[in-house]
């Protein structure tokens, strides 16, 4: 009777324990401490057309 | 005992004595299952919390129900961010085109830059460019992924052997111009690699003038040095001919790679193309190959004669012996030192020699004699320049000027730097007499032979300033790394040839905070350099183009109108150009020495066709494409025969150690069928150190083995050694290296009529032979498929095919393809749809090869669509396999079934997979076309027969009301290709093209006998060799 | 059976079985609403644009605003500067008016909370159909009749196959129509 008792105890510390691990880890990004480190600052990148720059309009002529 | 009375009585059964005794107690314990007391502490009632299982579910039940009770609103579709302001060129979900100009090599091709709401996401050849016609070549496909690599630098640094800080443009501009003027005599070195653009020429000139110890250095790491020096004392300009292929019937290649690395391979491979058309044959080219390394021309040549490049010279000068003395051809007396050349040795002792085919030989001369002036001699700019002369003899002597251009040459704007040159730049940098080294987009540290020591000079310059894209060997040794922008974010302009000038124009404002290289240094010429101006130099550029193109154009219109035309063609041509005179000065031929012939190795560093100088080691899709002939990937090596790697007992990976003169470098070894013996061939542009991520720790930096005396003339080095040692290579190919042992393989594929082969004669006294090969069909159990309206074919003329590998790169960029490195292609798993086939047949020593380049058939009876267990492969009514992936769920069993195994599985999403998720950043969604999904991990794909645009062509046609045509549709690689092989359209159209090329007589399909009927149709290989057999 | 064991299952059980069964059919009504692709879906916009002013009311085209349908796959929102074409002078004193100009002065987009979404795999071509002489309405409703733009067919891929297979049925209007493609890559690619 014990046995099953602490079993079920085990059993539902277990799944807590490992919910709250999931939930730990997801929200600490171990990954970015472990990975490669590339030290360049991203910039939001913005695309703007050049006004000066002259397009060909229609869709291009056939090729080859 | 009761338990008995089920037994049968006749025969007593007991199995333990207290049993047959008739023991209370076992009898009782064979009553029970269990032992006494196990079972006690069971009790259901007891230990349970009170609550059944039953009860237990249906509380999560109902608590689910009441949940999801909860989620009663509606999903939320996202946002629209519609513009601020629109820009008036944009209509969302169009393309537009803008016309510019290449600068992955110096060629300087005329490119269309297609653009997506303002981002470039395509290139494509500018057809109204007169050098490569709308075609553009593997480098130039790839290189948007430079535009979007996020290893870019994105701001300027400064700092010293690694640590390294942000700084502002200001900041540098300033600090850079106090250096400038300051007035102590020192000089100021700029080191460039070959400008093309005369704008820039121009402000290099003016920044001369303001600052005058300025002094310029250019170089290449492939600089046709030797043929270019040959050129100037034969013909007293050293500028190379534009040759016209196309109209040559005989071309022999001395180790000239003329569909490869050696000039321009768009144009000549057009040109070459335009002689290999199976409609008509009567003006077949036939090209002889004399070569040691085994080249794309090489592949495609009808004749082919291993030679080791130090023997060209004797055997151009047994060629010469063999047309003047023994022929009497050229009417050129010959006397003093051509004299004795020429009469040193013959064609047969040459052949005895050097264990070459006597019968090509004699068809060889004989074709030259026969032949003269339709007969070209191209030499590739590997060889030495005495043999470039005695080339330049040759042709003077076959008298045929009509195929040498006299209206346009290959114009160079500068001189390359001697050696002395460099020598002297190096002292005085060492001496400490150069106040300020600007690299300006160029690799020094990287290309220059370690004789100069230039990276030890580099260390003792107080101020260097390098101008950079991304990373690179020069910049880590730098004080000040100023980034640039890519040539799409630039102005420019370009002359390659005399008269023709094309323009560069930015289709997208800088990403980061670069600036134009030029620009830059049209600042510090500013006297106030405070406030930059980004319109600088496009207003220099117009001027310039005002004052020196403009009058040279002769054009009716005002400036404005034709500068803006210009800008909209991108190129722009001189009426009235010049007579170039060529004209064979004798005088050269004395100064020729005989160059000596070690028995040692001979070693050619050459150029890798897509990796240039290493300027793309950092491109995916460029490192990723298969060598053209070894299929190698992510990798160099040393190239060597079979015959060599036997006596040296090696296999391929196997390890070995070159020393040059002196130099020793460990290389992974590919034993390459074709080579000459004695002879060793290792590309340059791997081992990159200081360079992004994906170019990391790829290949060895042959680098090393380059000599100084070697500078700017031809990387061919005699008297080399070769050693084995211990060691492992990983090189890795897509496809396996052919055993030649196995009998089953030998000439596997022309016994399955995978790749039929013929030649000229043959052709031209069987037509049918193709089709009359044992041929088998067999029965239809499924029900055909019926196409009313268009059905889509494609044509692959392997006669055309050069095997060079630009339609891939035009595939992946068009289609999203991702990258999955080194490892994962040893795993076979590369993930490109259109792939090419290279087959050897005949022996090791002298192989024969075929290529074939191999996609999704489209088969009518497709076996993938069959097996399929959710359907997520169809059958269109236009005649394509349709390809769902939303309903794929990776069974793979689509890829098993195929014959042609050309289903691309994600094993990984690659992007996220490959090198901690480089091309997952944020750049690289800018690149993708946004009409074709990108896929991620447990999606089967394959070629489309680009769907996206024949969906397209459907939407152009429902608008203009005009009925679908098959040639509104052009593939990816269709257009990539240039000497035009592939050809796609609708095959029910009984006037196309298409369908002439279905129901070709050369025309076959592959592994016809599966019945799974392909729509793509390959036209058989000729030869064109002097009998029926090859 | 004992009658107060039958009088425990008609008092207690029998209701709350009912009061499940009745529960879960009305939670999961509710909830597939969502999944029954939005029909009905009608946000609440950053700026109370009225089709029905502006459509219905002023009979201004719906290709006026939305300029790309006819030529590409997309219908576009028209940019702020469009409003402005008019807004600039035209009831500048209302307060939504006055929301817009201040957006479009700061340079920032508006952000519409988008209604008619198809699944990213499916590639819908606006052009095509309308180049055909499909109405805005025929997809859209009555799009000049609502205060607040919402969803009022079903964007499921059976519905479009409905359409595509029987389109007379649902366009009237249209003579010698041909059936709509029913293939694969007509839409996924």
């Amino acid at each position: 009777m014990a046995q099953t008792k602490m079993e079920r105890k085990k059993f539902f510390s277990t799944i807590g324990f490992s919910i709250l691990g999931l939930f730990a880890l997801k929200s600490f990004p171990f990954g970015k401490l472990f990975a490669r480190n590339s030290n360049t600052k991203k910039n939001k990148i913005t695309v703007k057309i050049n006004p000066d720059a002259v397009s060909r309009k229609s869709t291009g002529v056939q090729n080859g | 005992m009761a338990d008995n009375k089920d037994q049968n009585l006749d025969v007593n059964y007991w199995r333990s004595f207290e049993e047959l005794n008739g023991d209370v107690k076992s009898l009782k314990l064979k009553h029970d299952e269990f032992h006494e007391g196990v079972t006690e502490d069971f009790d259901p009632e007891k230990n349970l919390s009170g609550i059944s299982r039953r009860k237990f579910l249906a509380l999560v039940g109902a608590s689910a129900a009441l949940a999801g009770a909860g989620c009663s609103d509606y999903r939320e579709k996202g946002e629209i961010v519609a513009y601020n302001k629109k820009p008036e060129e944009i209509v969302i979900g169009k393309a537009n085109y803008y016309s510019s100009t290449c600068s992955s090599c110096s060629l300087a091709c005329g490119i269309l830059i297609k653009t997506r709401e303002g981002r470039p996401i395509k290139i494509d050849g500018n057809p109204d460019h007169p050098i490569n016609k709308g075609k553009i070549c593997a480098k130039g496909q790839a290189s948007i992924l430079n535009l979007y690599d996020p290893s870019r630098y994105q701001r300027p640094t400064k700092g010293n052997f690694g640590f390294r800080n942000d700084i502002d443009w200001k900041t540098v501009d300033k600090e850079i111009k106090n250096i400038l003027t300051t007035n102590d005599g020192k000089e100021i070195a700029i080191v460039l690699h070959k400008v093309n653009s005369p704008t820039a020429i121009k402000v290099l000139e003016e920044f001369k003038n303001k600052y005058p110890t300025l002094k310029f250095y250019y170089y290449d790491l492939f600089d046709d040095g030797a043929k270019l020096s040959a050129f100037r004392k034969t013909h007293g300009v050293a500028a190379l001919p534009v040759i016209k292929f196309e109209d040559a019937k005989i071309i022999l290649a001395l180790e000239g790679d003329f569909l490869g690395v050696d000039g321009n391979k768009l144009e000549q491979g057009r040109k070459f193309a335009e002689r290999r058309d199976v409609d008509d044959t009567k003006n077949f080219s036939r090209v002889y190959s004399v070569e040691g390394n085994l080249s794309i021309t090489g592949m495609n040549s009808d004749y082919r004669l291993r030679l080791s490049p130090v023997h060209q010279y004797e055997f151009v000068a047994s060629l010469l012996n063999e047309l003047i003395l023994k022929r009497n051809i050229g009417g050129i007396a010959l006397d003093g030192v051509a004299r004795e050349v020429v009469s040193s040795v013959s064609l047969d002792s040459f052949a005895s020699k050097h264990d070459l085919d006597k019968n090509v030989l004699k068809s060889l001369a004989d074709d030259l004699a026969n032949h003269r002036s339709d007969v070209l001699v191209f030499a590739g700019s590997i060889l030495n320049e005495e043999t470039h002369i005695l080339v330049n003899l040759l042709n003077e002597v076959l008298g045929n000027s009509k195929l040498f251009s006299t209206t346009e040459i290959n114009e160079n704007l500068h001189e390359y730097s001697s050696k002395t040159e460099i020598e002297n730049l190096v002292q005085s940098m060492k001496n400490g007499n150069v106040k300020l080294l600007i690299h300006f987009d160029s690799n020094p540290v990287y290309h220059l032979s370690k004789d100069f020591d230039y990276e030890n000079a580099l260390k003792n310059v107080a101020n260097t300033v390098t101008l950079c894209i991304e990373e690179n060997e020069t910049a880590a040794l730098s004080n000040y790394v100023l980034p640039i922008n890519h040539n799409f974010e630039s102005w420019g302009d370009a002359s390659v040839r005399n008269g023709l000038f094309s323009l560069l124009q930015p289709v997208i404002s800088p990403l980061y905070d670069t600036r134009q290289k030029e620009a830059i240094l049209l600042h510090w010429m500013n006297d106030n350099v405070d406030n930059f101006d980004d319109k600088q130099y496009l207003n220099f550029l117009k001027n310039n183009w005002m004052t020196n193109v403009y009058p040279k154009i002769n054009s009716p219109l005002t400036f404005d109108r034709y500068w803006n035309i210009s800008l909209h063609d991108g190129v722009s041509q001189a009426k009235n150009k010049s007579q170039i005179n060529y004209q064979f000065n004798r005088a050269a031929l004395n100064s020729i020495n005989k160059p000596k012939v070690s028995g040692n190795y001979c070693l050619t560093l050459t150029e890798n066709l897509n990796i240039a100088d290493g300027r793309f080691a950092n491109n995916g899709w460029l490192q990723e494409l298969p060598h053209p002939i070894s299929k190698v990937t992510w990798d160099n090596y040393a190239a060597i025969s079979h015959q060599t790697g036997k006596k040296i007992n090696l296999k391929i990976n196997d390890l070995v150690e070159i020393s040059v003169h002196g130099k020793t470098k460990i290389f992974p070894v590919v034993l390459q069928p074709g080579l000459a013996n004695n002879f060793i061939n290792i590309e340059l542009g791997f081992g990159r150190t200081h360079c992004p991520v994906i170019a990391a720790d790829v290949g060895v930096n042959a680098n090393h083995l380059l000599s100084k005396e070697n500078f700017g003339s031809s990387n061919l080095y005699d008297n080399v050694t070769i050693k084995k040692v211990d060691g492992k290579g990983t090189v890795v190919t897509t496809q396996e290296h052919h055993n030649y042992d196995e009998a089953l393989i030998q000439e596997a594929h022309k016994k399955r009529f995978i790749i039929i082969e013929g030649t000229v004669n043959q052709y031209l006294k069987d037509p049918k032979f193709v089709q009359t090969r044992p041929r088998h069909t067999l029965k239809n159990i499924n029900k055909e498929h019926e196409y009313k309206d268009v059905k889509w074919a494609m044509s692959i003329d392997l006669n055309k095919c050069i095997g060079c590998g630009d339609c891939v790169v035009g595939c992946n960029v068009e289609n999203n393809i991702p990258i999955v490195g080194k490892d994962q292609v040893g795993r076979g798993r590369e993930m490109q749809w259109l792939r090419i086939d290279r087959y050897y047949s005949g022996t090791p020593e002298n192989p024969k090869i075929n290529v074939q380049p191999m996609l999704c058939q489209h088969c009518d009876q497709a076996p993938c669509e069959n097996v399929c267990p959710v359907v997520a492969t169809t059958h269109s009514p236009d005649g394509l396999n349709q390809m769902i992936y939303n309903r794929c769920v990776g069974t793979r069993y689509c890829s098993n079934n195929c014959p042609y195994k050309v289903r691309r599985f994600n094993f990984f999403n690659f992007r996220d997979n490959l090198k901690n998720s480089y091309y997952e950043q944020d750049s690289i969604s800018l690149l993708h076309n946004p009409e074709v999904t990108v896929r991620s991990r447990g999606v089967m794909e394959k070629c489309t027969f680009c769907i996206q645009r024949i969906m397209d062509a459907r939407e152009e046609v429902t608008r203009s009301g005009i009925k679908l045509k098959g040639t509104d549709v052009k593939t990816a690689c269709q257009e990539a290709c240039n000497t035009n092989a592939i050809k796609f359209g609708d095959m029910n159209d009984l006037e196309s093209e298409i369908n002439r090329y279905r129901n070709h007589d050369l025309g076959y399909v592959v592994l016809e006998d599966t019945n799974v009927r392909p729509n793509v149709t390959y036209i058989a290989k000729l030869r064109n060799s002097h009998s029926e057999e090859m | 059976m004992t009658n107060s064991f039958i009088d425990y299952l008609i008092r207690v059980r029998l209701p709350i079985t009912i009061f499940v069964a009745i529960c879960a059919f009305a939670v999961t009504y509710f909830a597939s609403r969502a999944e029954r692709d939005g029909v009905g879906y009608t946000p609440d916009q950053p700026i109370a644009f009225s089709h029905k002013l502006h459509a219905g009311q002023l009979k201004i085209d719906c290709q006026y605003c939305h300029t790309t349908v006819e030529k590409s796959r997309f219908a576009s929102i028209p940019s702020a500067s469009t409003c402005m074409n008019c807004h600039v002078v035209a009831r500048k004193d209302r307060p939504e008016i006055i929301k817009l100009t201040k957006m479009y002065n700061e340079g920032k987009p508006i952000l519409w909370n988008r209604i008619h979404k198809v699944p990213d795999y499916a590639y819908f071509n606006h052009s095509k159909h309308v180049n055909k002489g499909i109405q805005c309405q025929s997809c859209h409703g009555n799009v000049e009749e609502m205060e607040k733009v919402g969803q009022m067919n079903s964007f499921t891929m059976g519905a479009c196959l409905d359409c595509h297979r029987n389109p007379e049925a649902r366009m009237p209007y249209l003579k010698n129509v041909k059936k709509g493609p029913d293939n694969c890559s007509a839409c996924h690619r």
